[in-house]
């Protein structure tokens, strides 16, 4: 979606750009707008804003990112509090520790098909134990805690359900439509709590997404 | 009873006596003699009666309800394999024989594996789990180096995305009697195995009335012939009623009992259900403390295969082992065993069940026995009594050791391995290299999501059970409970950051009557120090002074919440670790900062079920928000700090930076505890060395639990620490020598996590605030 916002605008910087005495006002523009359509994507990291490439930065990192800025500071850009640490782009073998979003192996994605059958059938305890399974090899990836909390609360277990898609929340990074399901989850079982004031909260913060 | 039966009978023939005086050739006294021996016949009868009747209540007894007590069973968590996983060929190999596979080119029975090179084609063994069957499956496992590349079920050319094996059995709980045994039921005997029973134990079995005067004789007769004892006139039911009985005396009074209780079972029951219970009674083996009963059982103990999985030969063994199993134990006495199992083929020969021809062929093989049968009843006796205990609340005792229940924890075989090795080679390292005796350790490694414990051991020798110092030494803490005075400061973040400045100055307090003066740990005072300086060099005046401005109760609350529920003395050296806690609760406190800021009670069990398959208990897995995550994940970041620079720097002599371990590194006063805690991407572990006298053990956290812990994670650690910021986080550069904001520009600037809004608000000369920039783009044109 941003590239074509930054089509449209590049349309619109092409008749303005005869007019030099606009022209600076006009780029002003463009990068507010930029930022705004792009909005969705920096919601951590704000430095973003001068770079605005792809996230496809390697999941496993410290919100540490180091940014290359347009003109080269003297700025140590290291991790935070480290004094001497290398910049690192992570190596090849930490990225098998970021799940959440990366390749979900096979092994996982049969167990979580196995659990959703399982809990088709009405077979909770087996979904569950299915999905425990699975977190045993996968134990970061917040899809399989949301499913868990999901099961957790077709059980009406609305408490742990609720803790359940806190921690999905925690580990879902930049996944926002997973984070909105949790949040929807999250109301449902604070309403099922009696906690109504709660459920609206939770309901809010859902829509945020 | 024999004995109550016994002295009513003393008082009938005395009264037979009296009256044999009284009658002196009288016909009056002929009249008395004859009622006298009518009611002796009476009393006589009432008393046999009796007797029978209590006999027969036993042999109810025995026979009806739960015939058998079986021991419980207690697995490690399975092997789940899938494309990728980190074990070689050989490796796997080593798991192959722990779960007692045999090699076999022909696949020929369940448990069995050939191996090409990096091929290891397999034959499972199916396996009852708790969440479910799972079947016998033929399947080749491709590796390269050290990984497993793929499984492809064989005859197949797709591949398999996940296979759990059957689990490694690495203990049982008995009751006083060590008796084990697998249960069959007539119908899955083969016949061959019942043939060679009768034709060596009893040949008339189906015919007698449980006591057979025939086979008497011909064993007489025979015996006489061979000038010793070569063969016994018991029949399969008497041997069953010895086999019931639990001492081994030979009295005629015995015998006679025998005799009769044999005589009611045949009266009572079925041929074949007696010949059911001989085939689960019959006692068939010594596994240690462990005594092999029924052929199922002896069928897996010898041969590594179900009793249905038998051939000719092996059934013949079985039944060779029936007159002597340890004199005839085919591991031990190989020659003996062949003979006496060439005698029963040809006993089975001579009565017609098989032929020549058979008996032949089956004589010439050889005895096939399995390298060792042994399974330890109790291979890892402190990670075994830590379920056990947490049995004991919800099991009654029997229950527990005769119900045959079967008890899946959450053991991981090799983390276990790896810790155990690591544990004995490193104490006696540290004793050399510190000139200190009598050291002792305790270590916990448990996942670090979801706080299953996959490793456990309880003092320096692993194998040894006894005092069990994971559960129960309770130690003072020291700086372990540094992370959690920081994080409830970090929980109040207009008041605490990651920079703020505290003091590290002397301090004297007085409690309790008297002074108290900590000191650090190079005795100087530090003056201003940013909050995680204070905690990555551990200074304990600063963090005093922390703790008490946020107050000793709050701390508390936080050690509460994330889980640990000793009651805790208020003082201010709470602060400085004061607190006794075993390395159990050390771990459940440190769990809560591996998940995030979420508590993960510790498991040590996922599931119990009952004899019958039917699940009695799961234990899930449950999470509790207990701190603010965005706290949680400022400490963690700081606990990185403390393993890359401060305390807790030497462990990357050993491990690779790039896992970016977390921890805490924690000593006790003169050096009497040095404890370490701390995780991986995967792994959290807990380390304790001291001493049992609580000497000094002169090791700091760092040269000493930490040696241990480091080691062990370079075994079984594979992923980072991958740390992810919550919502509530953002990244800030700031001026860390003036807790200035400053930007990317300014020279030496760095980026802190802060919770948002809680960052320095003002700028330092070099960066310009945002809105000052935005103007300067406006101003100039």
């Amino acid at each position: 979606m941003c590239p074509a916002t930054a089509g449209q605008n590049a349309f619109l910087v092409q008749r303005l750009v005869t007019s030099m005495r606009y022209f600076r006002f006009l780029l002003l523009l463009m990068l507010a707008l930029l930022q705004f359509a792009c909005a969705e994507m920096q919601f951590v990291q704000k430095e973003a804003v001068h770079t605005p490439k792809p996230e496809r930065e390697p999941a496993l990192r410290e919100p540490t990112v180091t940014v290359k800025p347009v003109s080269p500071p003297p700025a140590v850009t290291i991790q935070p509090h480290v004094e001497q640490a290398p910049v690192r782009q992570a190596a090849p073998a930490e990225q098998s520790g970021a799940p959440s979003q990366a390749a979900v192996p096979p092994a996982v994605l049969a167990l979580m098909n196995e659990a959703e059958a399982s809990r088709t059938q009405g077979n909770f305890d087996t979904a569950v134990a299915k999905l425990e399974r699975a977190l045993r090899i996968q134990p970061r990836n917040a899809a399989l805690w949301h499913e868990l909390a999901s099961v957790r609360l077709q059980q009406h277990k609305p408490r742990l359900a609720e803790d359940l898609a806190r921690k999905s929340n925690t580990l879902a990074r930049h996944d926002r439509a997973l984070k909105r399901k949790n949040w929807e989850l999250i109301a449902r079982a604070r309403h099922l709590q009696g906690n109504e004031e709660g459920a609206q909260e939770a309901e809010q913060k859902a829509q945020a997404f | 009873m024999p004995k109550s039966a016994a002295s009513k009978k003393r008082p009938a023939r005395s009264k037979r006596k009296k009256s044999s005086k009284r009658s002196s050739g009288n016909g009056f006294f002929r009249g008395l003699v004859k009622r006298v021996l009518l009611w002796t016949l009476v009393v006589f009868t009432f008393l046999f009666l009796t007797y029978l009747g209590y006999q027969d209540y036993t042999v109810r007894q025995l026979f009806e309800g739960k015939r058998w007590s079986l021991p419980a069973h207690v697995y490690a968590s399975p092997l789940e394999l899938y494309s990728g996983y980190a074990i070689g060929a050989s490796e796997f190999e080593n798991i192959l024989e722990a779960l007692h596979y045999r090699e076999d080119p022909r696949l020929s029975s369940e448990a069995s594996y050939i191996r090409t090179a990096s091929r290891i084609t397999l034959r499972t063994r199916h396996f009852r789990f708790w969440d479910g069957e799972q079947p016998s499956q033929r399947l080749r496992l491709v590796f390269s180096g050290n990984q497993l590349e793929r499984i492809e079920p064989v005859g197949r050319s797709d591949s398999l995305a996940l296979l759990r094996l059957d689990p490694v059995q690495i203990g049982s709980f008995y009751p006083a009697l060590k008796e084990d045994r697998i249960l069959v039921q007539l119908k899955q005997v083969p016949h061959s195995l019942i043939q060679a029973l009768l034709a060596t134990e009893d040949r008339d079995f189906y015919h007698h009335h449980g006591i057979s005067v025939k086979a008497v004789l011909r064993a007489l007769l025979a015996n006489i012939r061979a000038g010793g004892i070569v063969q016994g006139g018991s029949t399969i039911t008497q041997q069953l009623v010895k086999n019931f009985y639990l001492t081994s005396e030979r009295s005629l009074w015995r015998k006679i009992n025998e005799a009769f209780i044999a005589l009611i079972l045949e009266a009572r029951y079925d041929k074949n259900e007696i010949l059911e219970a001989y085939l689960n009674e019959i006692y068939l083996g010594q596994d240690g403390v462990r005594a092999i009963h029924g052929f199922g059982l002896a069928s897996q103990y010898y041969f590594s295969r179900s009793l249905d999985e038998l051939k000719l030969p092996h059934l013949a063994l079985l039944v060779a082992l029936v007159r002597g199993p340890n004199h005839y134990d085919p591991r031990r006495w190989p020659d003996r065993a062949l003979k006496r199992r060439n005698h029963v083929l040809d006993a089975m020969e001579q009565e017609g069940y098989i032929s020549r021809k058979q008996a032949d062929a089956a004589k010439r093989q050889p005895l096939d026995v399995s390298r060792d049968g042994h399974w330890a009843s109790s291979r890892y006796p402190a990670f075994l009594d830590l379920v056990r205990r947490q049995l004991r609340k919800e099991y009654r005792d029997k229950d527990l050791t005769s119900a045959g229940l079967k008890i899946f924890t959450t053991l991981d075989i090799r983390v276990q391995r790896a810790l155990e090795s690591t544990v004995t080679r490193t104490i006696e390292r540290l004793e050399k290299r510190r000139g200190v005796a009598k050291l002792e350790t305790a270590s916990i490694i448990t996942r670090r999501e979801g706080g299953e414990i996959v490793a456990l051991v309880g003092g320096r020798n692993p194998r040894q059970a006894g005092y069990n110092r994971a559960l129960d030494a309770v130690r003072q803490i020291g700086s372990l409970i540094k992370p959690v005075v920081y994080l409830t400061a970090l929980e109040d973040p207009d008041r605490y950051t990651i920079t703020t400045r505290l003091n590290d100055t002397a301090i004297h307090l007085k409690s309790g009557g008297k002074i108290w003066a900590p000191k650090n740990y190079d005795h100087k005072e530090h003056g201003a120090v940013p909050l995680h300086t204070a905690l990555v060099r551990s200074l304990n005046l600063a963090t005093v002074h922390l703790g008490l401005d946020i107050g000793i109760a709050r701390t508390a609350k936080t050690l509460r919440s994330m889980g640990v529920s000793r009651p805790l003395e208020l003082y201010p050296s709470l602060l400085l670790g004061a607190a006794a806690l075993s390395p159990m609760e050390v771990t459940q406190l440190y769990q809560t900062l591996a998940g995030d800021g979420f508590a993960t009670p510790l498991r040590a069990i996922q599931a119990v079920i009952a004899r019958d398959g039917a699940p009695l208990q799961r234990y899930p897995l449950t999470v509790r928000q207990a701190v603010d995550p965005a706290a949680a994940y400022i400490t963690n970041t700081i606990l990185q700090e403390v393993m890359r620079i401060g305390t807790g720097r030497s462990v990357y002599s050993m491990i690779p930076k790039s896992l970016n371990v977390a921890g805490k590194t924690g000593s006790t006063d003169k050096l009497r505890d040095s404890w370490f805690a701390g995780f991986s991407g995967d792994y959290l572990g807990v380390v304790w060395v001291g001493r049992d006298d609580n000497r000094p053990a002169r090791l700091t956290g760092s040269s000493g639990a930490l040696k241990i812990w480091g080691a062990v994670m370079k075994k079984i650690s594979r992923q980072p620490v991958d740390l992810i910021p919550p919502e509530e986080i953002e990244m800030v550069w700031v001026d860390p020598a003036r807790s200035l904001r400053a930007d990317i520009t300014c020279p030496g600037a760095v980026r802190y996590p802060y919770i948002k809004g809680s960052a320095p608000k003002r700028y330092a000369p070099c960066a310009r605030p945002p809105q000052d920039k935005t103007r300067s783009w406006f101003s100039d044109w």
